[in-house]
């Protein structure tokens, strides 16, 4: 009998699932944040007078504290729990560093979320695109990150598996990358300790250079590397079937990593930086769509036999739909990539619904999977409260993304075409405010998508509160031999 | 004051008073365990946060612009908040460890 008790506790170590839980509590809660301030600069595009003349809800700053929830608030928080979870589970150890370093990591990062808000509603913005805190959030970014690397890393080290599963590789390459990028792109010089602005060490295309080899990788690393790891653990776990062809997860993690650092100057075509730095980015980029494409069959091959699991259990199918929106928009980007392409779509809203076609069919689609597989288990319930709620949830955010993407694709071909049409005496056909009055009507169409994608989070917060409180969801004794079951 | 109070039979009161303060003749030992039981990434934590919000008065006492103003208020907040909370946190196990 003490034998059996001394074999429970070696197999199921004491998992740090508190800081699992913050993170997670952390990332709904931005995510409602992100995708209403989305819907309410919506609406500010459509009608401006919504800015109410006042200096704080301008779109221009209201803009950055967007993206930041999107990507930093909503976005990072899900990597955060995910990776805390993923690494634990996989390398049958509690978290390194101990609680109150987790504890750190966790605060610090909220501290940096709201700080950051706060400063651009003030007005303060490096302006660099997803890069905009100024010098002094950024180092209490790199304290909190590197605080982060340690956690991650040091539970490698004191791993009791033998091997690192994949995932951990994924979410270990977007760790150390954005540490680099973030440092990188963020070499600045105050014009005083005591004042929170600062200018970039590089000037001119340099720094355009630099920035975007920041921003496309923070898009590489951040938002496609940091949710592979994601993919590869919570697709096989909700579907009970080991990774399609582990080979090729591995061939597909260093060929993603290894081309997608070159990427960046696809974002700088027809500028002032050389044709051949143009021409490396693009061929980068479009090399790209092999190993992600590698990726998106191996998500959806892991479904091999287990495909009737998509109409019993919809948060599955958040993650399923996740896989196919990631090989949309790794096909799309690409292609957008080509310079000729590039020369119609670029500075138009084709971009802006690419972005949201990787952002909310991709990431959120991929986190709220790993969400809904998550609460239940973290707090040990027998199962989400209700599963007819999680496919309202991913029918109302799907019908969004196909509004929002549809429209802006309509919208943005249209603004390229109006930018470039010109009369039998050479000049320009439409002025810039015709082609906006152009595409108000889509505009509306993209704020409607808006508000169908933020209802549909809403239906999740409830049913996350209702999965976590009602009684109907409760389970009497935690099955410590499940995970042992299930290879963990 | 020992002698004292033996010499009055006052035996439970000094078994009760020594483990505080004469850790090393705790009759269980369990006490003293428990009292030194500090994390060494509590301690680290603690002083690293020690740091940041005497860095954050710092920065508001020289502040030329709100937005520094602001930040090196939040941040001494910050980690005066955290502060306790590792106090609080501290104190909490070490009930649960005296009670369980």
């Amino acid at each position: 009998m003490a034998d059996a008790g001394m074999a429970i506790s070696r197999l199921a170590p004491d998992y740090n699932e508190a800081i699992v839980k913050k993170f997670l509590i952390a990332s709904v809660f931005w995510g409602v944040v992100a995708f209403l301030v989305g819907v309410y600069i919506a609406t500010e595009l459509t009608w401006p007078s919504f800015n109410l003349g006042l200096s704080f809800l301008n779109f221009g700053r209201l803009r950055p504290v967007h993206t930041s929830a999107a990507i930093f608030a909503f976005g990072g928080c899900a990597l955060f729990a995910t990776s805390f979870h993923v690494v634990q589970r996989t390398c049958r150890a509690r978290l390194f560093g101990g609680e109150a370093l987790a504890n750190f990591v966790f605060w610090g990062y909220q501290f940096f979320i709201v700080m950051a808000a706060l400063s651009y509603a003030m007005g303060f913005s490096q302006s660099q695109e997803y890069a905009e805190p100024e010098w002094h959030i950024d180092l209490w970014l790199t304290v909190v990150w590197v605080c982060y690397a340690i956690i991650f890393i040091g539970t490698l080290m004191k791993r009791e598996e033998p091997h690192i599963y994949v995932a951990n590789w994924f979410y270990l390459a977007f760790i150390l990358t954005v540490a680099v990028l973030h440092i990188g792109n963020n070499l600045d010089i105050p014009i005083s300790v005591f004042s929170a602005k600062s200018y970039p060490v590089a000037s001119g295309v340099q720094n355009a250079m630099i920035q975007w080899w920041y921003g496309h990788n923070a898009v590489g690393f951040f938002l496609t590397a940091g949710f592979l790891g994601m993919m590869y653990y919570f697709i096989p776990k909700a579907a009970n079937r080991p990774v399609y062809s582990y080979r090729l997860s591995v061939v597909h993690f260093w060929s993603l990593i290894f081309l997608y650092i070159w990427a960046g100057p696809h974002h700088l075509h027809w500028t002032a930086l050389p044709d051949w730095t143009q021409t490396l980015g693009m061929a980068f980029s479009v090399m790209l769509w092999m190993p992600s494409w590698g990726g998106m069959i191996n998500g959806l091959m892991t479904l091999s036999g287990a495909w009737d699991k998509l109409r019993t259990d919809p948060s599955l199918r958040f993650s399923v739909t996740a896989v196919g929106f990631y090989g949309m928009s790794t096909f799309e980007g690409p292609v957008m990539s080509v310079r000729d392409v590039n020369a119609l779509s670029h500075y138009t809203d084709w971009t802006i619904g690419h972005v949201h076609s990787g952002a909310l069919g991709w990431v959120a689609f991929i986190s709220f999977g790993a969400i809904y597989y998550l609460v239940p288990v973290l707090w040990k319930r027998s199962g989400l409260y209700s599963t007819r709620l999680v496919a309202w949830h991913y029918w109302i955010a799907t019908l969004g993304i196909v509004f929002y993407i549809t429209s802006m694709w309509v919208a943005g071909i249209m603004e390229g075409l109006m930018w470039r049409a010109y009369d039998q005496f050479g000049f320009l056909q439409y002025s810039f405010a015709e082609s906006v009055v152009a595409v108000h009507p889509y505009f509306v169409i993209r704020l409607l998508g808006g508000l169908l994608f933020l209802g549909g989070a809403l239906l999740m917060v409830f049913n996350l509160i209702m999965t976590v409180r009602s009684p109907s969801t409760e389970r009497g004794i935690v099955p410590q031999f499940a995970a042992v079951a299930a290879g963990e | 004051m020992r002698s004292l109070q033996r010499r009055s039979g006052d035996m439970t009161l000094i078994q009760i008073n020594e483990p505080l303060t004469r850790a090393g003749h705790c009759p269980s030992g369990t006490y003293r365990s428990v009292s030194m039981d500090i994390e060494p990434s509590d301690f680290i934590v603690g002083l690293l946060m020690l740091v940041f919000g005497i860095v954050g008065l710092f920065l508001a006492s020289g502040a030329m612009d709100d937005e520094m103003y602001v930040f090196g208020l939040t941040l001494f907040g910050f980690a005066t908040a955290f502060e306790f909370g590792l106090l609080r946190r501290h104190y909490d196990k070490l009930e649960a460890r005296r009670h369980g």
